[in-house]
């Protein structure tokens, strides 16, 4: 893909740093559905479910809690218990959710991209652009401590590269790295994480694009699970991660070539985000350009996923930039959403919507009306910021969206000629060692 | 045996180095080639799992400056992935002639729990030691120059807990 533009400008190179600034809204699902969080932008919203009201954050202190740039991940880990939110502030917030007091923060060094909780709390894990993950140890009793502040320390690292999804395996014996170079590294988790995750497992290769996300389906017959995987190649992928072995690619993007009327290039369906069911069964995924989920199937004996159906969102363009699940309930919380957005007066936007239903139900899957969404306005009210969104800036925040993506994730070719040129400055020509 | 080179120049003469004997030696040098590539990154697209038996690190770049400290080839976190292709019982031997990256990479290989160094009797006993310093071109210009070279040799051991 030659890029034949003339030489990049000062005013070329403020533009793109503009919409690298964009940052999609996310959301978090408490995996026995007491609360969804929702990120745009710095700011942070959360609404208890149980109570029917929205959460005011770190209430019961005076410090400064609220993050000030971008948040680029958020997590519900430890059973419910622990909550992390963290971005371009560079610095990780972990909260209490019994509270949502502020309990510990971690500075760091660059701008963080991913998040992961071990199971039992202990550990939280986080990565940066530069592809390094470090790993901060939590105290016992986090609930009734006073706010402090810990430093990571480094766990592992891909080298020169944006890692962008980081998880535990089910049973916590492994990390797993995803990388923008379409790599996954398997690494065994240590007793001492401290010390830093020397001994790598596998690798799981095939992707042809940046990995994007990654999530296990596992059931009670296959307890170890499967590792799925979702990219800018448009696939799917199904791996035995302890031995790295692809099981199955399931391809996305002829998928949605088929519906989509102005599907132009290949790298137009991006996976963005994936989501599993908590029987195993089935994979929600997020595609650029496509209104709504595609649901796949995942078979454990066959070690396959299909496509089963695409699930439409019909009144809105609404096209997902983070997925959530609980473990208890049946329902898909999805948020359309970002910050930043340049040439508009609101800023940010976030549209969240709710799919329920199963695979053995007679309608299978509904998308549901603001009405029926689980405390229906109130929280749609808050988790959005306003109940009505503009059409306009709905799309220019898809598109918004996608940009930043590829300029962030995907390598830019250039012209041998502009890369002479890009090399100007640099002192170590070829007539040198 | 093969060569893993970033730079496109030094991949093409090493290449045309390997033909040539390959002319000159008939049935020869088979086993030997280079390849372009980024090995930091992209290591594990090229190996298995304990595939590999000894790596060379010769004469690699000082970067001096402490920021690029991190894009130095023996590094903590690349000797993670270096551990995965080089099977257990297997070799790295590096050498420089700029002391302090002879330090760094002997500190980086000594601190990290999959590598442990060679004893003398061992380092004595392997005859590639000795080719460190005088087989490669880099290695004979140095001592042209009467320069000093800094070497360090590490076993890949099997991590204990």
């Amino acid at each position: 893909m030659e890029d034949d533009e003339p030489m990049n400008t000062t005013e070329d190179n403020n533009k793109e740093a503009l919409e690298a600034e964009v940052a999609p809204a996310l959301i978090s699902v408490h995996p026995t559905h007491h609360s969804v969080a929702v990120a745009v932008g710095s700011d942070l919203r959360v609404f208890d479910l149980r109570e029917g009201g929205p959460v005011k954050l770190g209430a019961e202190s005076n410090e400064v809690f609220h993050h000030k740039e971008s948040i680029r991940a958020i997590r519900y880990g430890a059973k419910g218990k622990v909550f992390v939110s963290a971005g371009d502030d560079k610095v990780v917030k972990i909260w209490a959710t019994d509270s949502w007091r502020c309990v510990c923060s971690v500075p760091t060094e660059k701008k963080v991209s991913a998040v992961a909780i071990s199971d039992n709390g202990q550990f939280v894990c986080y990565a940066d652009k530069f592809g390094t993950v470090w790993v901060v140890e939590l105290d016992e009793s986090i609930e009734n401590q006073a706010s402090v502040q810990k430093k990571g320390s480094p766990l592992l690292s891909h080298y020169c590269s944006i890692i962008t999804s980081l998880e535990f395996s089910p049973d916590g014996q492994f990390i797993i790295t995803a990388d923008r170079d379409f790599k996954i590294r398997v690494t065994v988790f240590p007793k001492k994480p401290l010390n830093g995750a020397h001994e790598i497992q596998s690798y799981c290769l095939g992707h042809t694009e940046f990995v994007s996300c990654l999530a296990f389906v596992y059931s009670q017959d296959c307890p170890q699970g499967y590792l799925v995987s979702g990219s800018g190649d448009a696939t799917v992928r199904l791996w035995d991660f302890a031995s790295g072995l692809l099981l199955h690619t399931c391809d996305v993007g002829s998928q949605v070539g088929n519906k989509e009327a102005n599907g132009t290039e290949n790298n137009h369906f991006v996976v963005t985000d994936l989501c599993t069911t908590s029987d195993g069964s089935s994979v929600f995924v997020a595609v650029q350009s496509l209104p709504g989920i595609l649901l796949l199937s995942s078979d454990f004996s066959a070690k396959t996923l299909s496509v089963i159906r695409a699930v439409s969102v019909i009144e809105e363009d609404f096209i997902p930039t983070s997925l959530g699940t609980s473990l208890t309930s049946d329902f898909l919380w999805m948020v359309m959403g970002v910050s930043n957005l340049p040439g508009f007066n609101v800023s940010s936007l976030a549209r969240v919507r709710v799919i329920t239903g199963s695979e053995s139900s007679d309608n299978h899957y509904n998308v549901l009306e603001d009405k029926h969404v689980p405390c229906g306005e109130q929280l749609l009210q808050h988790l959005q910021g306003s109940l009505s969104i503009d059409k306009d800036v709905f799309s220019a925040a898809a598109e918004a969206v996608k940009t930043s993506m590829r300029n962030l994730l995907i390598k830019k070719q250039y012209s041998s000629e502009r890369r002479e040129f890009r090399k100007r400055g640099r002192n170590d020509k070829k007539g040198k060692r | 045996m093969i060569g893993m080179e970033l730079r496109d120049k030094v991949t093409e003469y090493v290449k045309e180095r390997i033909l040539a004997l390959r002319v000159s030696n008939p049935g020869q040098y088979q086993n030997v080639s280079v390849v372009r590539t980024n090995l930091m990154k992209y290591i594990p697209n090229y190996f298995e799992k304990a595939q590999l038996s000894k790596m060379f690190f010769l004469f690699p770049d000082p970067h001096f400056k402490e920021k690029n400290h991190r894009r130095r080839v023996i590094s903590p976190f690349l000797l993670d992935e270096y551990a995965y292709v080089i099977k257990p019982g297997g070799i790295i031997y590096t050498i420089t002639d700029v002391e302090e990256l002879g330090e760094w990479m002997k500190s980086c290989l000594e601190n990290h729990p999959m590598f442990e160094s060679l004893t003398e009797e061992e380092l004595e006993a392997d005859p590639v030691v000795k080719l460190l310093s005088c087989a490669t071109e880099e290695g004979q210009k140095v001592s042209r120059n009467g320069g000093q070279t800094f070497k360090a040799v590490f076993r890949r051991v099997v991590l204990k807990d």
